[in-house]
């Protein structure tokens, strides 16, 4: 029987746009669904009714939330094992898909190390906050898993990741510049949330985390949006909110960078035939360098001095702008807002009240007193987005000076901080092959690429 | 991937259908997508669910309460409004499943259609070189990216620079209140940098005291007010101690005293010029009698009703008066009653219709003074500043209130600022009321804070309690006392309620307040925030007056309800001490000569009570005209205003 004719890209394309509808529509529904819980005011009833008393959700029992933490430790545990003695793509996917039910949907992505970054942020910088069990260990597990086998969490016990490890139906491979530029932004995500978590403010992170949506069946239209976007994306980018935006992501790379006992792409010994470089969607492979560089040394060399030169300009510049840009940062503050809404309410500037500045006028406070806590919080927002500023300065400079570094690969590498341990690369490697059919691979015999 | 690459073995007939059925679960989840927006569209548009009817009906509900059938419709639209709300929510959470289940058969059959024809992996002998060609434009990527993120904060910074929400930091600029919300930590808020705090609101530091330096800046880009008796200690800012602690009413007591205009203004307002309706220095009659001449110095007509109370300043009595068609103010010399002048006060918007009740009139509130200018507000919301001539300086239109007795509060003033308490609406959440304070050489507004009360008649009290200089103004359900310089709130405390007509006053350390409805409390001036737990040290609910303002006296305080039960209570514990029934109506509030008080009924008679631990009345004297109005008791003559005339009674020579 003849195979059809293999992707042509405008089939391809139909398909993506009927994905990208499906996963909007997705997105969309959860949040009218809530949109439409925040409308209904509550009953008005007068007589022959008793409304029924509000009452607080008991916290999770404290075994059940150990149970937790141990199974997320035996799934990273399992997944280390299937990554690196079993090397089964297929069993990686079914580890990737129990993740997403009990972490993603049963858990409602509350099971998150990803958010936890914000708890250990509040617990070190901030006041009056003790860190959590649970929250801590969820912390530490993954990066202590990545330190000894590279990043297996991202491979599939990450629910965020597994979600769209699933939806990779058309991978495509992003030009690398374009992934070098867009891998910064997760710095920048990182310090943002680390910011706001330190302040009090809000968990940035989970507030808009793209994904934990479509596992609660709610969600505001921003984030649902986002997850929406993000994987109709993914049907062809292989998983963009790992990459290029999840905070987590710089400490699982920083960790795992430093790990001796990670994927390794053969089983054995390498016969240099290159295809597993193809095989990772993800651009975490990199190839050999080429013997004799495009460029004379001299220039490389120069090149470098420039940017170690303007790298502490752009420190400084991103603290200056930093700075500066603190009222606005500032402004996403719950205090900050609300004195300012109340202020202009109080000064005729803004007709009626919102929500909050209502409530606020219901309870006790005085105005002034709100003024004050607003004015010390964007205070304190000034010295802290100036760290951030200069935060991302460092990341650009440093990601600056990365690609202008030479640097000698004398054959095909899996780059362990890039490396998402999701076992592709395996089914592409002949070796790997032979040691599932016992069969000699004919490419042992193939003359060596140019 | 590589798209030279081999297409890998698979079955098209498998193929075909995975993407058949991969196209049918997309259609059949954008037709409930479909859907689910249309149900989303119409409980957004539908009336049923924006319940505009329903919000009419009870307000028609509110001005007809007793409408039974009215009641039966509310109800029905209510059930309707409730049934399409959960139909909805159930349509959703169906539509929600639905569409979830047809995202899964999408992605799976659209994963077995791919696996058909996924093409295997090739080697690329020129990745490496492709590599090395990448760099010069990931470095400009990255670059980009940088400037973006550079942008993104420029913008941002831009953009805050001109937004003037942010000028309410200025009103909390003063460099003791951050010191000390920064040591505060947790409790007040944010810490030092790094140290970021918790989130309440609660148990931050206080705000400053009087002689606020001028020139700093108030939301209306003026300055504050300054007074002009300086206060002992030269007026300096001085910081609060925090509201952490239990409770207040262990500290030392603190002193209290009014913070009057002085100079030429001998009566500057309602009650006096420290407001608590005590006479200044002078031999007063104790007794009078209009109809018969004795101690009765003069009588004036007055061309014009109203209820306001006489004030009195460089030798002039002045009052108001108006009726729906003219508003004056009327001068009279204090020593012989001879009218000096008589100004017109244009309304701001004529041929406007101003609703009154009758026991209201269109000029209940009385004047006011700094000692160079006299201030008068009349129902409409018009505020008019004359000179000691009667020449008409400016006139601030506040608007017309929504004040269903009609606008009621009298004026004060703070150093060269008039304050007008002009509360509104029918409840504290309407956002109406507000505390103003306009410049009194200019008519604008020095500053302006809401206040969470409904429409009030309550006069506002100047106090120095300590060494802050406080606008202390009763509400519902909150006595509250603002800086008086810049008009943020200090304190406020729960204890009153009802509709608030009487005036607070203060003694023994403390503040009083009465009001029928709420209780009568007393509640120490030295909080800060939400003192109803902290601050108040007794609640009493002897004797609560609806008109008439109580009077502190020699530890004692002195209810009058508008029915004439006069009530002693013991200012310490708030106990009744004795009470007695005079059994006439009586509306002014009762003015401290020497050791009593003076007491006026609506018929125009007047009685002197002892201000003492047991009921004795001293004398008795008689207007024989409708007396509603409080005296100014001035160097031993009282003013009192009655229905149609001015009298001036004192001992005759």
């Amino acid at each position: 029987m003849p195979l059809p004719t293999p992707g042509p890209w405008d089939r391809d394309r139909r398909r993506t746009l009927a994905l990208a509808a499906l996963a909007a529509v997705a997105g969309a529904a959860p949040a009218a669904h809530a949109q439409e819980q925040k409308k209904q005011p509550p009953p008005e009833f007068s007589e022959g009714y008793t409304p029924p008393m509000p009452s607080q959700p008991q916290p999770r029992m404290p075994w059940l939330t150990t149970l937790d933490v141990a199974l997320l430790a035996a799934a990273l545990g399992l997944a280390a094992w299937i990554g690196l003695h079993r090397r089964s793509r297929r069993e990686m996917r079914l580890l990737g898909l129990f993740s997403v039910l009990y972490f993603g949907f049963i858990r409602q992505g509350c099971l998150c190390p990803v958010g936890s970054i914000q708890n250990v942020a509040l617990a070190a910088l901030g006041s009056g906050y003790a860190l959590p069990f649970a929250a801590g260990a969820l912390f530490l597990l993954p990066l202590l898993a990545a330190l000894f086998f590279g990043r297996v969490f991202c491979g599939a016990v990450c629910p965020l990741g597994a979600v769209q490890d699933l939806a990779l139906l058309w991978p495509r491979r992003v030009p690398a510049w374009l992934d070098n530029a867009l891998g910064v932004l997760p710095y920048a995500v990182l310090g943002i949330g680390v910011l706001y978590a330190a302040a009090g403010t809000a968990f940035v992170v989970c507030q808009f985390d793209p994904f934990v949506g479509f596992f609660r069946f709610s969600g505001g239209w921003l984030a649902i949006s986002l997850g929406a976007g993000l994987l109709m994306l993914g049907t062809v980018v292989g998983r963009p909110y790992c990459r290029w935006l999840c905070p987590y992501s710089v400490l699982l790379r920083w960790t795992a960078a430093l790990t001796r006992w990670g994927v390794r792409i053969t089983p054995k010994d390498c016969i240099q035939c290159h295809l597993c470089a193809d095989a990772c969607p993800f651009g975490a492979i990199s190839p050999a360098t080429l013997e004799a560089p495009a460029e004379p040394r001299a220039v490389a060399r120069r090149r470098l001095g420039r940017v170690l030169a303007v790298a502490p300009l752009i420190v400084v510049a991103g603290a200056l702008l930093g700075r500066l840009g603190a009222p606005a940062v500032a402004r996403y503050d719950r205090v900050v807002s609300l004195a300012e809404r109340v202020y202009q309410e109080e000064t005729g500037r803004v007709k009626g009240q919102t929500n909050a500045s209502e409530a606020f006028r219901k309870q006790a406070t005085p105005t002034g007193e709100l003024y004050r806590q607003a004015l010390v919080k964007r205070r304190w927002y000034g010295g802290a987005t100036t760290l951030f500023g200069a935060w991302c300065g460092i990341v650009v400079a440093g990601k600056l000076i990365f690609l202008t570094l030479r640097r000698r690969r004398p054959d095909y590498e899996a780059d362990q901080a890039a490396c998402l341990s999701c076992a592709r690369c395996y089914t592409s490697c002949p070796i790997e092959q032979e040691r599932l059919t016992g069969l000699r691979s004919p490419l042992r015999d193939a003359p060596e690429q140019p | 991937m590589n798209q030279n690459s081999e297409p890998a073995t698979g079955s098209t007939s498998l193929y075909r259908s995975a993407k058949r059925s991969a196209t049918v679960c997309a259609l059949f989840g954008l037709i409930v997508f479909g859907l689910l927006v249309a149900n989303t569209v119409a409980n957004r548009t539908s009336d049923l669910v924006t319940p505009a009817r329903l919000h009419a009906m009870e307000l028609e509900l509110n001005r007809n309460p007793k409408d039974e059938a009215l009641k039966k419709r509310i109800r029905r639209l209510d059930l309707q409004v409730r049934r399409s709300f959960f139909r909805g929510q159930a349509f959703a959470g169906l539509g929600f499943l639905l569409l979830a289940g047809a995202a899964v058969g999408f992605f799976a059959f659209s994963e077995l259609a791919a696996r058909q024809v996924r093409k295997l992996p090739a080697p690329n002998p020129e990745a490496a070189r492709e590599i090395e060609a990448s760099l010069p434009g990931g470095r400009r990527a990255v670059a980009v990216l940088g400037a973006l993120l550079g942008g993104t904060l420029m913008t941002m910074a831009v953009l805050s620079r001109h937004d003037a929400a942010a000028e309410y930091a200025r009103l909390a600029l003063r460099k003791p209140f951050i010191r000390q919300a920064e040591a505060a930590g947790p409790a007040g808020g944010l810490g030092p940098l790094g140290r970021a705090g918790a989130l309440p609101l609660a148990g931050a530091p206080g705000v400053a005291g009087a002689g606020q330096p001028l020139g700093v800046a108030t939301p209306q880009g003026g300055t504050l007010l300054q007074p002009i008796v300086a206060a002992p200690g030269g007026g300096a800012v001085t910081p609060v101690p925090p509201a952490a602690g239990p409770s207040l009413l262990k500290n030392p007591p603190v002193t209290i005293t009014g913070v009057a205009p002085g100079g030429t203004a001998t009566w500057p307002r309602f009650r006096g010029p420290n407001g608590d309706g005590t006479a200044g220095p002078g031999d007063y009659p104790t007794e009078w009698n209009a109809t018969n001449g004795a101690n009765t110095l003069w009588k004036q007509p007055l061309a014009l009703p109203g209820w306001n109370s006489p004030i009195v300043v460089d030798g002039k009595v002045l009052l108001s008066g108006a009726n729906a068609a003219k508003r004056t103010v009327s001068c009279f010399d204090a020593a012989t009653g001879k009218p000096l002048w008589q100004a017109d006060v244009p309304p701001s918007r004529p041929g406007e219709e101003v609703k009154v009740m009758d026991d209201t009139g269109y000029a209940p509130s009385t004047m006011a003074t700094d000692g160079t200018r006299l201030y008068a507000v009349f129902v409409n919301g018009d505020v008019v500043a004359l000179d000691l001539q009667g020449k008409q300086l400016w006139l601030h239109p506040l608007g017309m209130p929504e004040n269903h007795y009609g606008h009621g509060a009298s004026l004060t003033t703070y150093g060269t600022g008039v304050i007008v308490q002009f509360d509104q609406g029918s409840s504290a959440t309407d956002n109406k009321s507000e505390l103003l304070a306009l410049d009194g050489t200019s008519g604008k507004v020095v500053w302006r804070i809401k206040r969470p009360s409904p429409g009030t008649w309550s006069t506002p009290i100047v106090v120095k309690a300590g060494n802050r200089d406080l606008i202390v103004c009763s509400g519902n359900p909150l006595l509250m006392a603002y800086d008086a310089a810049s008009g943020a709130e200090v304190w406020r405390a729960e204890v009153v309620g009802g509709e608030i007509a009487p005036t607070p006053t203060f003694g023994e350390g403390f503040i009083f307040v009465a009001n029928q409805g709420g209780n009568l409390a007393a509640v120490r001036p030295d909080g800060v925030g939400n003192v109803t737990k902290t601050a108040v040290a007794w609640l009493a609910a002897d004797g609560l007056p609806d008109i008439v303002s109580p009077l502190y006296a020699n530890g004692l305080i002195f209810l009058c309800t508008t029915e004439g039960l006069v009530t002693c209570v013991d200012a310490k514990t708030g106990k009744k001490v004795w009470d007695h029934d005079f059994e006439v109506m009586m509306r002014a509030s009762p003015t401290l000569v020497g050791g009593a008080f003076w007491l006026f009924d609506v018929k125009g008679a007047a009685y002197l009570v002892e201000a003492g631990r047991s009921f004795k009345q001293v004398s008795h004297a008689v207007v024989g005209e409708e007396v509603n109005a409080s005296p100014a008791a001035v160097e031993g003559r009282f003013y009192v205003r009655s229905k149609s005339h001015l009298y001036c009674f004192g001992k005759k020579p």
